[in-house]
């Protein structure tokens, strides 16, 4: 009879014990990273009587924690990929609805500016077409230097990212090895409270979301976390301690980021992180942001080279040389940044070429001249005079002859002083020709004509006009944005699978707690009725006598 | 295979937000008109939007180039056709006045007329436009192209410069016509010798004789005075022609910013029958996930626990 109550008082405690975990599994359905507790009932050691055993009972065995350390793994790797996505698709979007936007973006500003080109060579004497034409040459400026100020502004924001990243990776860092120490405790894993191992889990989940790591677990359960390899010198987490983390920016690259382990100590420099948050912003850094940067900035500096180039070898409406129409600032870290218009004065804008071939009122033939040359020469002051229909002289402004007698050939036309002129017919004996500066041609815009010609030119790799330059900027980092959005869309599937399949073991299903609830109810009450029914024949038993 | 209550909600969380998305996305479309918002919903096709922006601007500069080059043009040809008008009363009064019969006094009447027609195609030689450049000069444009060389000879001080603007990528047309190709000169030869003399020479030469009653000069000048007229007959032919170019440019000008506004336009905007389907699609979509989710949510066993 007291074997009878003890079995009876021990089945109660048994699902006393079994009832609690399956209410601490309901209460825990929504916890974030809980893992699924059983309790695991083994026989108890049977007892021998007379020539057979009997049984003494159940005990618990222990709670056991539904885990399985291999699916654990794979699922923050496959988390780590694809919170790679996450900035790279969110930082490329922001450049790239800048960069192709259609009222922020280059394209605008240089159609502007060549339309006020255009505006401008109808009527080149206009000051008020002058002025809107350098207006149009600001706005141009002004948006290479608000497309280089995102861009900065961008890579300033991802820096301040990857650094807010690395905080929260060395806080968590410390927190494991909180957690670490404690699991220190005890020697087997099966052995540790299992709120202390969800705990371990979550830690080293959400860090697995800032960079992929190495995890190693030993018999007691306590971690060794790697970043961005294997060896031991990558270490992060270890069972006594955790190193700092920490991340420096080139200033001339800006895909350039170092990582350092210990900075203060062994100051271990490691490869980056392969994925994970931290991942994702380097490569949109690399892959992104610095091949755009220099891509802006080199076509900064070549549309200003060309347009100075043309304009330099035009003569302004006072008839001097043109100057510089853009200026950049050869210190400056990003010429897209600093590139700026140089001319302030409308009458500086050198509309018209710089040699004319002025035809002498006393010609007998109706011919006209036009100069052509490779280089542009720094001064040219001559006269060409036919002294036959088919010799020509040439003579200086002092009128004294240089050379004579030179034969005329009309596909050649005449050369000297690197210039050559050709003429519209064939000259005739006595007719004079002076080359010289083009003085007083307030309406020839030839020089803006060869200004206007550089908007589809070939001259970026002898390939891109600018603005094609500038559209397949836009089309690689769109295409880069596209790419991550296919990897993310994969790898969500990939992430879903792994924590299905980890839920399969480990998540609580409601339904089925509520059929454990019954099941262990039911065998509470039956062991209730053990005990009572102990408790009857004991009665009996007593009343018998 | 097991799924955890909290998976379930979050799937059913994750879907539905999805879809609420699409709708919204679906909707701000609908309501601007345009097939993509931002260049990161279509990057290709966000570049191929901006190129044709770009075509489309660049055919507005060659339509506006057009237009001040029919202009430039409408004025021109209203002083060559005046112009010739007025040498053609210098020519009757040549016809005039090589008849001896008129006498020395009728010549001086004709030399009279001559000389006011004369100071009039002068005036109009040196005419400016709209913009206050001359017409005439060439590409110096601030300079009067018909000025006295200080010894009571007109000559021609403009260049032969052609100002030439864009009016597509490959062709580009003549704005002006320099003064000396319109108020031709003449090449005079005088006992083997030639000299250039300039369209004002010829018509003072004209007045002289007339005035000096010089019959062989008359007659010389008669023959100068065809010239010069057909040389301002071929300048009013040859803007004629290049107004004809003007118009044939515009037909092939809106023959392309048509192709270009159609080809702009099927990319950038939407055929809103195509987004209302879709976005009655995406919203049954949602209804049906919303419904679903309430019903199925509401499914548990505890509900049959006493």
């Amino acid at each position: 009879m007291s074997d009878l109550l003890q079995l009876g008082a021990n089945g109660i405690r048994l699902y006393q014990s079994a009832l609690k975990t399956v209410s601490n599994n309901i209460a825990n359905a929504s916890t974030p990273g809980y893992s699924r507790q059983t309790t695991v009932i083994s026989e108890a050691t049977p007892v021998p009587l007379d020539r057979f055993y009997v049984g003494t009972g159940a005990l618990v065995d222990r709670i056991a924690r539904a885990y399985d350390g291999a699916l654990e793994a794979s699922l923050r790797d496959s988390s780590s990929d694809l919170s790679a996505q996450g900035p790279m698709i969110a930082y490329t979007n922001r450049v790239l609805d800048i960069f192709g936007s259609q009222a922020v973006g280059l394209t605008d500003a240089l159609d502007k500016f060549f339309t006020a080109a255009e505006n401008l060579s109808v009527d080149p004497a206009s000051s008020t077409l002058r002025t809107l034409f350098l207006n149009e040459a600001e706005g141009l400026a002004a948006r290479f230097n608000e497309l280089s100020g995102q861009v900065t502004r961008a890579a300033d924001d991802s820096q301040a990212m990857i650094e807010q990243d690395v905080n929260s990776l060395n806080s968590l860092g410390e927190q494991l090895v909180r957690v670490n120490q404690q699991l220190g405790r005890k020697l087997s894993e099966d052995a540790q409270p299992a709120a202390l191992l969800d705990q371990r889990d979550s830690i080293l989940r959400d860090m697995a979301a800032i960079a992929k790591l190495n995890v190693e677990t030993n018999d007691a359960g306590q971690v060794t976390v790697k970043l961005g390899g294997s060896s031991d010198n990558n270490l992060f987490v270890t069972a006594a301690r955790s190193y700092d983390l920490s991340a420096t920016f080139a200033t001339n690259n800006a895909g350039n980021v170092t990582f350092t382990l210990d900075a203060s100590g062994g100051n271990r420099v490691i490869a980056g992180p392969s994925s994970g948050t931290l991942a994702g912003a380097v490569t949109f850094r690399a892959q992104v942001l610095q091949p755009s940067m220099s891509a802006l900035d080199n076509l900064a500096q070549t549309f200003a080279d060309e347009v100075n180039s043309v304009h330099q070898q035009g003569l302004d409406a006072a008839g001097n040389a043109g100057a510089e129409l853009f200026s950049i600032d050869p210190a400056a870290t990003h010429a897209a940044g600093s590139i700026r218009v140089a001319l302030s004065n409308p009458a500086n804008v050198a509309t018209a070429e710089s040699l004319r071939v002025a035809v002498a009122n006393t010609n007998l033939s109706n011919a006209f001249g036009r100069v052509s040359y490779t280089v542009q020469p720094s001064t040219a002051n001559y006269q060409i005079r036919f002294d036959t229909d088919t010799t020509y002289s040439i003579l200086d402004t002092t009128g004294a002859l240089v050379s004579d007698n030179n034969p005329y050939d009309a596909t050649v036309g005449v050369s000297f002083g690197g210039i050559t002129v050709s003429f519209s017919e064939a000259p005739r004996a006595g007719d004079e020709f002076t080359v010289g500066p083009n003085v007083d041609a307030a309406g020839d815009n030839s020089n803006l004509q060869a200004l206007i010609d550089l908007r589809d030119a070939p001259i970026i790799n002898g390939t891109e006009s600018f603005a094609d330059n500038y559209l397949n900027i836009v089309n690689n980092v769109g295409s880069k944005a596209r790419f991550s959005e296919i990897a993310q869309e994969a790898l969500q599937v990939v992430y879903n699978q792994a924590v299905d399949t980890k839920d399969d073991i480990s998540g609580v299903n409601l339904d089925q707690e509520a059929a454990d609830l019954i099941r262990f109810q039911q065998a509470y009450q039956a062991s209730a009725q053990v005990i009572q029914t102990a408790n009857r024949i004991f009665d009996a038993i007593l009343s018998a006598s | 295979m097991r799924i955890s209550t909290n998976e379930f909600y979050q799937r059913a969380i994750d879907q539905l937000t999805n879809k609420q998305s699409s709708v919204a996305d679906l909707q701000a479309r609908l309501a601007s008109g345009k097939k993509v918002l931002n260049a990161s919903d279509a990057p290709d096709r966000a570049t191929l939007i901006l190129r044709l922006q770009s075509a489309m601007a660049q055919q507005g500069n060659f339509e506006r180039n057009l237009n001040a080059i029919e202009d430039r043009m409408t004025a021109e040809e209203s002083v060559i056709s005046s112009a010739s008008d007025l040498m053609q009363r210098v020519r009757e009064l040549a016809v005039q006045g090589s008849s001896d019969t008129v006498g020395a006094d009728g010549r001086a009447i004709i030399a009279q007329e001559v000389a006011n027609l004369r100071d009039e195609l002068f005036n109009l030689a040196n005419q400016k436009d709209a913009n206050g450049n001359y017409v005439f000069a060439g590409s110096k444009t601030s300079t009067q192209p018909f000025v006295d060389d200080g010894t009571g000879q007109i000559v021609y001080a403009g260049d032969s410069d052609r100002i030439t603007v864009n009016v597509s990528e490959f062709r580009q047309l003549t704005i002006n016509k320099p003064g000396d190709e319109v108020f031709t000169a003449v090449i005079r030869d005088e006992n083997g010798v030639e000299t250039r003399q300039s369209f004002f020479a010829v018509l003072d030469d004209f007045e002289a004789a007339l005035r000096n009653n010089d019959s062989a000069a008359i007659s010389a000048s008669f023959s100068e005075i065809d010239q010069i007229n057909k040389g301002l007959g071929l300048a009013l032919a040859d803007t004629g022609s290049r107004m004809a170019a003007v118009e044939s440019q515009r037909g092939i000008l809106e023959e392309t910013k048509l192709r270009y506004q159609t080809l702009l336009s099927n990319e950038e905007d939407l055929d809103y029958a195509t987004a209302v389907t879709e976005l009655s699609r995406e919203m049954l979509a949602l209804e049906a996930a919303q419904a679903s989710f309430s019903k199925v949510s509401q499914l548990s066993l505890f509900n049959y626990l006493r």
